[in-house]
């Protein structure tokens, strides 16, 4: 794909065009949950990195968390450890947990050295350092027909998360890249889905945007169009009516739980169209779904209000 | 034609104003349906803003509708401002706005007055218009594009 020339004065309105945004997000948190193809594909990579480091460059806070995808199943494939998955969630032993780790680790320097190359001060790390990601062993409810839990041997879930490392490094100047491994209270070490880790440290530093790139155009409705705005309560609609499923529900749990909690927006980002980091924060136009609290301003319901006198006329 | 569009004109269409904050950008409505309406620019501005007081009228993706009930006023009346760079609005997505389309009726609002608030939110909801209006870089095509919706021709 190729892109017509723009001359050296285009070139100086689109800077101009993005300063009220640069001005407007300067010194907020965006908490940027890294996956799908943007981590996979070599040119996607380079634009994400080069994208993080802007946007740290200009004055905001971008703090990244990955998960391991496809990377790790390739891994377990070549070391002959079959992959497990019971109720979309893999099923960790030990084996498989220091191959999670192996990859997770590798990963994490990978994209510390990317966004490092582009200008940014990237540092690596992982729910272990200053024990800030609080796990413990995850037990699913049980299912109808099941007299114990399942066990999903060393998946973990969230305690708490202490801001206080992120938020210093962050403050310094520093950009976090986050693998989601948790420690439980022993010490053992947990393998967390990254968009619940990711959604929670979003809710814990009160961050202005939750960015979860994926591999889809946003979140669709059921002709499959995108939705370009939802509230909290239409992914709960949207949920139970299955019109969204799959991977695309845990991603939106972790979006619903994090806008009420103090998140201000959520951003389902499509991670295969190129520097979609900077069109969703320096742009008007995003790419993909914004998902917004249920008290976000009501437009129509405060101007019904202000003009008065309607609720007699027409309810 | 469409509620927006019957009480817009291209005329009331002010491209490339530059404003450095929400409070110009209202001044700047006051005087542009003033002189349509015969009312003071300062008492529609000084109304524009107690409504915003309320809750801001951005809408998220850089629009705004901000609007206000007016004494005297007979009739609803529309101006579009489009801003030379983007000005922050409080709208609930965070970004600054760009595109701001003012809206005056009367101090016995009625329902019909909700109805008009009602179809210019849904216009801006609508992508494509948002882009097809962006396009426009004079008033008769932005004026143009609100008659044309919903069937925007691309």
């Amino acid at each position: 794909m190729s892109t017509p020339p723009i001359s050296l004065a285009q070139k100086v309105q689109i800077l101009s065009d993005a300063l009220p945004f640069i001005r407007g997000f300067h010194g907020k948190t965006f908490v940027i949950k890294y996956g799908g193809n943007a981590m996979t594909e070599p040119a996607l990579k380079g634009a994400f990195a080069r994208d993080i480091a802007m946007l740290r460059l200009v004055g905001m806070n971008p703090i990244v968390v990955h998960g391991g995808g496809p990377q790790i199943n390739e891994l377990l494939d070549t070391l002959g450890v079959k992959a497990v998955f019971r109720r979309g969630m893999r099923v960790t032993d030990e084996k498989t947990m220091n191959v999670v780790e192996m990859v997770l680790g590798e990963l994490n320097q990978e994209i510390v050295g990317l966004i490092n190359q582009n200008g940014g001060k990237a540092v690596g790390l992982n729910g272990q350092d200053a024990h800030f990601i609080h796990a413990r062993k995850m037990v699913p409810p049980l299912m109808e027909g099941e007299t114990e839990p399942l066990d999903l041997g060393l998946v973990g879930e969230i305690e708490r998360i202490d801001a206080d490392l992120v938020n210093n490094l962050s403050a310094s100047g520093y950009i976090p890249v986050i693998m989601p491994i948790g420690v439980g209270p022993d010490g053992e070490a947990y393998n967390i889905n990254a968009d619940l880790v990711a959604g929670k440290l979003a809710e814990t530093l009160r961050a202005e945007k939750l960015l979860m790139l994926t591999n889809a155009t946003g979140v669709l409705d059921r002709e499959g169009r995108l939705l370009n705005n939802i509230s909290a309560a239409d992914i709960e609609r949207l949920s139970q009516d299955g019109t969204v499923h799959g991977g695309m529900l845990p991603k939106l749990d972790a979006a619903l739980h994090a806008v009420r909690h103090g998140v201000r927006s959520v951003h389902v980002v499509d991670g295969r169209v190129p520097n979609a980091l900077l069109l969703e924060v320096l742009t008007s136009e995003g790419v993909g779904t914004t998902i917004l609290p249920d008290d976000a301003p009501q437009f129509l319901a405060v101007s019904r209000r202000y003009l008065g006198r309607l609720d007699r006329d027409t309810i | 034609m469409n509620r927006v569009a019957a009480v817009l004109s291209p005329e009331r269409i002010r491209m490339g104003f530059t404003a450095v904050n929400k409070n110009q950008v209202l001044d700047e409505a006051g005087r542009l349906l003033a002189s349509f309406e015969g009312s003071e620019p300062t008492s529609i501005a000084a109304s524009l803003a107690a409504r915003e007081r309320l809750g801001s009228t951005g809408l998220g993706s850089g629009v705004a509708i901000p609007h206000a009930r007016l004494q005297g006023l007979r009739e609803a009346v529309a101006a579009l401002i489009r801003l030379s760079f983007a000005v922050e609005f409080d709208a609930p997505d965070g970004k600054p706005v760009s595109d701001v389309l003012v809206v005056l009726v009367p101090e016995q609002a009625t329902e019909e007055h909700l109805q008009l608030l009602a179809q210019a939110a849904e216009m801006f909801s609508d992508r494509q218009f948002r882009d097809y209006l962006h396009k426009q870089t004079d008033s008769l095509g932005v004026y143009q594009a609100f008659v044309d919706w919903p069937k925007i021709a691309e």
